[in-house]
């Protein structure tokens, strides 16, 4: 045995983890919520990816997507309203470590936190943001997001939302420095699965929009797409994604679409029937901002305060005589 | 003329001369034809000297003056300025060449002023800028008995240096992480949240504004239960202290690396071993404990165990090197014993032998004279130990080979760097660079470089760094004027013959062939004939001072030295695979795309629920790898229905419910996976209503 020995060794603990070690509270979302199927999803990543729970984070905002963090056992913030995005961004710059997801909705992402999704994109800092988007704001009983389709009736809409609803993927690829878009729908679980991870793969910032069920608010929304896979358009590629025997004998409307095409990506993003699912956009070329900041000199305390003294030093006013003092190397 | 020709021709089986024949009157005066025009080494822009600068991290630890001047130069100056700047260059290689010794910025100076005092006033304004642009300064070293080693320390401390940065680097990140976790600790302490401590964090301007009674209070009852346990605690500030105080990687105070012996070098390793564990360990505990993972459940017992465990040479790797630097003459037995002994113990140890003249007598003795056996047996030993990185080449080759040298010097385990400095004192016609690369042209010292990380055949043994190293001897073309006065070009190679030619301890074995009566043939066709004319000799074309050209009979024992040395190069260009066909292997098949691998196998084994096999129609069954996890089915009834290890639903126990419940399921599913088939219980109420209710989810 020897003293630099691989972490694998030195570590000496049977680090397989089960999907239990992973189930914070027993989620409250409604039954037959899509929700469900992302966090089984995520929570499979986390296994399959063997991701240590306290190196774990999952951020969130407002809203049923945003109980997320409640329901993993790994280190959460359930923040306030449309500011998951900021708060992730935040939690990387200090913790470069740490495996970061956010979970966000139609209404935390798109609405009021539309101003951090879109800084967020630029940014390109590495993190995994699965948008859940029910189309709906399903937490306060069902009023019309951004994202909800025209003619939506709700209780802020009583004859139906009057605008088209906001494509919350065109809008992702028309920003610079945009490195990762997919998406996926819930009731294709194995598809979700495999999206989500390579969104984690993916270096960079990785947002998934997730078209999910709403049970209680729009139940019949997706009837059809459930019912018709001939409605769902499965994008496949050698690097992007490949289906399974089974699912490919039920999804036959497939595409080959190739995720380094960001014109191609735009053009099948603006798609809504049948709905495109798969990986739409990839490059990994995109440096992320955490790594253009980051710098070589270790902020030992001493750094910090030598740093702090020659700021203010450069607004001193010395007495007559004085020497001034060096700033710091 | 018939008498002359059997005297030159019993010269040349014999050595031994006829009364009428002489010796030849100045040995020295002669020197191989192809280096005649290479008289004034100062008027010509070749490799040396070399600068060290005192930086090695700014740009190369061994860079030429030449490269240099070039650089500063660019590719746009003015053609005055080029020429200033080529002067002064020149000047420091003459300054060089009568003993001066400064830094390059010194000769420089020194050199300008020379100038000056000549009449060139506008020179130092013509030169200015190249001055500035010449890069960093450093000592400026020429090709003499003292290159090999500076060369060789300069290139090891450039790699020592960049260990010692990544060490520093990573120790003190340890450091400030140790220290954050126990800063941390103490800030959720209670002393950390009296009401006094916490009136002094707030400062004086708002001291008055807050409550610290209750302010500790309220973060007394959230603070965490379990701080820092005592052991450690300790752990943690005795980790700190140890790397604080470590001495491996000090300039000044630490230890001493550098040796001129391998015994003491051998004396400190061992002496520093227990120390430099207990370094290589405490260094793996502080990373354990920054990340979190010490368990000392599991880890004080492991770090027992290793105290004594020897560190191997990937870990020994990141410490200092051993930098032995050896004269040939202190390679008497004991002294080959120790060496042997510093290269297979394990030791991280890189030697220098510098070899001044590798004229030697040959291991029979009876004088008759080897080239450089004694390298060749050190080299070969030290090649047949397998672990050890072996360089020779002639200082000559040096500042080309700076790469393969630092190469070596970082090679994570022992190193060989064997030197010929060329500087073999009055024997030799020729100045200590043209001795050395005369050694490595005519194959007596040639260049190789030996990577035992690499198989035979696939790079482990490279001949790079010589001259047409598919031929075995080089071949130059060689102009010169006939006794008509008309021009003749000619090829000639360059063997072992003109390297001995050019040292007048072989002087005795050479014949002028002024009558011209033998036949002359060259040396490289003579070793390559395998039969010879009688009346022929070898001969090798030496030029004098006043540049005529002579030939010279050579005797037996040059031409024996001269197959040795051709029988050696040829046996390291079958080491090297030169000249063979070596059968193409297949490609490696190309890589996978960078992209994340998306699977194309069916979902990842997890517990197969009981319906897995193909189910008969009249079976229930629910296509679990559907399943989104909604929690319809197992709301209605979660001993019928239960979920696997992936979250995804099956049918754990069918006779747990009622048909009427695998209807409801079916028709509560979101995405409608679960099939109900045919009731097993025929008197269940309702079933007709059911069966046609369960008629869509056949």
């Amino acid at each position: 045995m020897s003293a630099f020995a691989p972490d694998c060794l030195m570590q000496l603990y049977d680090r397989r983890y089960e999907l239990e070690d992973y189930q914070g509270g027993v989620p409250r979302w409604c039954t037959g919520c899509g929700d469900n199927a992302i966090l089984t999803a995520v929570q499979r990543l986390c296994r399959d990816e063997g991701l240590k729970p306290e190196k774990t984070v999952f951020v969130s905002g407002i809203g049923c997507s945003s109980r997320f963090p409640h329901y993993m056992k790994a280190y959460g913030f359930h923040g306030i309203h449309g500011r998951a995005l900021p708060v992730a961004e935040g939690i990387r710059m200090a913790r470069d470590d740490l495996d970061i997801f956010v979970s966000t909705g139609d209404g935390d992402c798109c609405s009021i936190g539309a101003a951090h999704w879109v800084h967020a994109v630029r940014y390109n800092m590495d993190m995994t943001v699965l948008l859940h988007d029910n189309q709906i704001y399903g937490l306060t009983k069902k009023q019309a997001s951004p994202t909800s389709p025209r003619g939506t009736k709700s209780n802020t809409t009583p004859r139906g939302t009057w605008l088209e609803a906001m494509n919350p993927l065109t809008v992702t690829l028309g920003i610079q420095n945009v490195s990762f878009v997919a998406q996926a729908v819930d009731w294709i679980p194995e598809v979700l699965y495999e999206i989500v991870k390579a969104a984690y793969h993916h270096k960079g910032f990785s947002f998934v929009r997730i078209l999910q069920r709403c049970p209680e608010w729009l139940p019949n929304l997706w009837d059809p797409f459930v019912q018709d896979p001939r409605r769902t358009m499965l994008l496949t590629h050698e690097h992007g994604l490949s289906l399974s025997e089974g699912l490919a004998r039920v999804y036959t409307n497939r595409v080959a679409h190739d995720p380094a095409d960001l014109d191609a990506a735009r053009r099948v993003a603006s798609g809504t029937d049948p709905i495109p699912v798969g990986i739409l956009y990839r490059n990994p070329d995109v440096p992320c901002y955490e790594d253009l900041r980051r710098s070589p000199k270790l902020r030992t305390p001493d750094y910090i305060r030598a740093g702090f003294e020659a700021e203010l030093d450069k607004f001193t006013i010395w007495p007559q005589g004085a020497e001034p003092r060096r700033p710091a190397s | 003329m018939h008498s002359e020709l059997r005297a030159q021709l019993a010269f040349r089986f014999t050595g031994l001369r006829s009364q009428a024949q002489s010796s030849l009157a100045d040995p020295r005066a002669l020197r191989p034809a192809l280096t005649a025009r290479h008289r004034n080494l100062a008027a010509l822009r070749y490799d040396y000297p070399v600068v060290l600068p005192y930086d090695p991290a700014a740009g190369g630890f061994a860079l030429t003056l030449t490269a240099m001047v070039d650089r500063a130069l660019g590719e746009k100056a003015e053609p005055s300025v080029c020429k200033a700047a080529l002067r002064v260059e020149r000047e420091i290689r003459t300054l060089l060449a009568q003993g001066a010794s400064h830094s390059l910025f010194g000769l420089w100076e020194l050199a300008v002023n020379r100038l000056v005092v000549r009449g060139d006033e506008t020179l130092p304004a013509a030169v200015a800028a190249v001055r500035k642009g010449l890069g960093p300064d450093g000592e400026v070293v020429d090709c003499d008995a003292t290159l090999p080693r500076a060369f060789v320390l300069q290139a090891w401390k450039a790699v020592q240096k960049g260990k010692a940065e990544r060490f520093h680097d990573e120790a003190r990140r340890l450091i400030v992480r140790l220290g954050e976790i126990l800063l941390a600790d103490d800030a959720r302490s209670g002393a950390a949240r009296s009401p006094e401590r916490l009136r002094e964090s707030v400062g004086s301007a708002h001291r008055d504004v807050f409550d610290f009674e209750a302010m500790s209070g309220l973060l007394g009852r959230g603070a965490p239960k379990r701080p820092l346990t005592e052991a450690r605690r300790r752990r943690i500030k005795l980790l700190i202290v140890a790397l604080e105080s470590q001495r491996f990687f000090l300039d000044e105070s630490g230890y001493a690396f550098v040796f001129d012996r391998c015994a003491p070098a051998l004396r400190a390793f061992r002496a520093r071993q227990a120390r430099l564990r207990s370094l290589a360990r405490n260094l793996a505990m502080a990373r354990l404990e920054v990340d979190g993972e010490y368990d000392e459940s599991r880890h004080d017992a492991l770090f027992q165990q290793i105290r004594q465990a020897p560190l191997s040479a990937e870990e020994l790797a990141r410490f200092p090197d051993y930098l032995v630097c050896l004269r040939d003459g202190d390679l008497d037995a004991q002294g080959r014993g120790e060496l042997t002994e510093a290269l297979c113990c394990g030791m991280p140890v890189k030697v220098l032998v510098q070899s001044d003249d590798i004229v030697e007598e040959a291991i029979v003795g009876e004088g008759l004279a080897a080239i450089a056996a004694r390298a060749d047996a050190v080299a070969g030993e030290a090649i047949g130990l397998g672990t050890v990185f072996v360089l020779q080449a002639s200082a000559s080759s040096l500042p080309r080979l700076a790469e393969r040298v630092r190469e070596a010097l970082a090679y994570p385990g022992p190193a060989l760097v064997s030197v010929f400095s060329g500087a073999s004192g009055d024997s030799c016609c020729l100045p200590p660079y043209l001795n050395a690369a005369a050694a490595t042209e005519s194959r007596a010292f040639p260049t190789f470089v030996y990577d035992p990380r690499k198989r035979l055949g696939e790079g482990a043994f490279c001949l790079d760094g010589n001259p047409q190293p598919e031929a075995d001897w080089p071949l130059h073309g060689f102009d010169y004027e006939d006794a008509d006065l008309q021009r003749v070009a000619e090829e000639l190679a360059f063997t072992a013959v003109d390297f001995a030619a050019a040292d007048e301890r072989f002087s005795t074995h050479f014949l002028d062939s002024r009558a011209g009566n033998v036949k002359a043939a060259s040396v490289a066709e003579w070793l390559e004939a395998t039969e010879h004319d009688a009346s022929a000799s070898p001969m090798v074309p030496m030029v004098d001072q006043a540049g005529t050209l002579h030939h010279l009979i050579i005797d037996e024992t040059v031409v024996s030295l001269a197959e040795r040395a051709l029988a050696r190069w040829r046996r390291l260009q079958r080491l090297a695979a030169v000249g063979v066909t070596v059968k193409a292997e297949a490609a490696p098949p190309a890589e996978a795309p960078a992209a994340p691998a998306v699977t194309t196998a069916p979902i990842p084994a997890v517990a197969p629920p009981p319906e897995a096999k193909a189910p008969a129609s009249d079976d229930p069954y629910i296509e679990t790898p559907r399943c989104t996890t909604c929690n319809e089915c197992t709301q209605i009834n979660n001993r019928m229905f239960a979920y696997d290890a992936n979250k995804q639903a099956y049918l754990a126990d069918v006779a747990a419910g009622t048909y009427r419940q695998l209807v409801e399921a079916a028709e509560s599913c979101q995405v409608s996976i679960i099939h109900p088939g045919k009731p097993k219980n025929a008197d269940e109420p309702g079933l007709e209503e059911l069966l046609e209710r369960a008629q869509p989810f056949a």
